[in-house]
């Protein structure tokens, strides 16, 4: 993704990533970044939380007003009832992906129909 | 709190090595970034979003998992409901599956727009799938085909929500 900002930023088209993994933000060196610091997946918020996610799009949203020079910025949400269910499910797990074909995968059956007929 | 921040590119050229596979590489900046000035302040200005999550909607061909450097758009007013995901770290996405607002913030971007806080939003909002192995798929196919659909939506700002 910081590749992408920094190609929009460099047509001069302002950048904000919205990210929960620092060292791929900070290997990245993109314009402006707010870390939410929370597991992959949740990078706009804890699910079926409306008021979680609102708070932190808009707290991301003001780093386009207060970074004046390329930063990645911590911000301040915490969630240890998140981090357990992910390091629960993820513990005896080595490699998570998916296999690489070249079929699409639709989430659904009714969505390949929809989609293919 | 999670103490630090969970290492990601360890964690994964870690287990790669274990299992026998080639390590995945990460985009690394050996330059600093451009640095685009904001022309308006936010609540003046026009925004869009870009979601590395593979995400697609019913009627759209999902995406495959090996290398895909298309794109889909995804109108604004589409109901959460209707948002899908597609991509190769679907382990990612399980919660997202049941309330997409968790990596795709439609919901939030839309209230922010009702109370002011952003100008106004873009019609629609771009997906890719962050999953891509080739640095040079991303330059010379991704990346121009997001830089052509950005541009209809005449943008001031723009949000990059990855997986």
């Amino acid at each position: 993704m910081s590749l992408i900002a920094r190609h929009f930023e460099s047509n001069g088209l302002p950048t904000l990533i919205l990210g929960s993994a620092l060292d791929i933000l900070t290997a990245g060196r993109p314009p402006r970044a707010m870390f939410v610091n929370y597991p992959l997946g949740f990078e706009s918020g804890r699910f079926e939380d409306k008021l979680d996610q609102f708070a932190v799009v808009q707290q991301a949203l003001r780093g386009f007003e207060s970074i004046s020079k390329p930063t990645i910025q911590p911000m301040d949400f915490e969630w240890q009832a998140g981090w357990d269910m992910v390091n629960e499910r993820e513990k005896n797990t080595l490699d998570s992906r998916s296999e690489r074909t070249t079929e699409p995968q639709y989430q659904t059956e009714a969505d390949r129909i929809a989609a293919e007929g | 709190m999670q103490p630090e921040p969970k290492q990601y590119i360890r964690q994964t050229r870690e287990s790669y090595e274990k299992l026998g596979f080639e390590p995945y590489q990460w985009f690394e900046a050996d330059s600093e970034p451009a640095f685009a000035p904001l022309r308006k302040p936010l609540s003046a200005s026009r925004l869009g979003m870009i979601s590395t999550a593979g995400t697609y909607v019913p009627g759209q061909t999902a995406y495959y998992y090996k290398d895909d450097t298309s794109i889909r758009s995804i109108r604004r007013e589409t109901p959460t409901q209707d948002l899908r995901f597609s991509h190769i770290m679907q382990n990612y996405l399980q919660e997202a599956r049941q309330d997409p607002c968790t990596v795709f913030p439609t919901e939030a971007l839309t209230a922010l727009a009702a109370d002011g806080t952003i100008g106004e939003l873009a019609d629609n909002y771009f997906s890719c799938m962050g999953g891509i192995y080739s640095k040079n798929r991303v330059l010379t196919e991704l990346i121009p085909a997001l830089e052509a659909a950005v541009e209809k939506e005449r943008l001031d700002l723009l949000l990059l929500v990855p997986l």
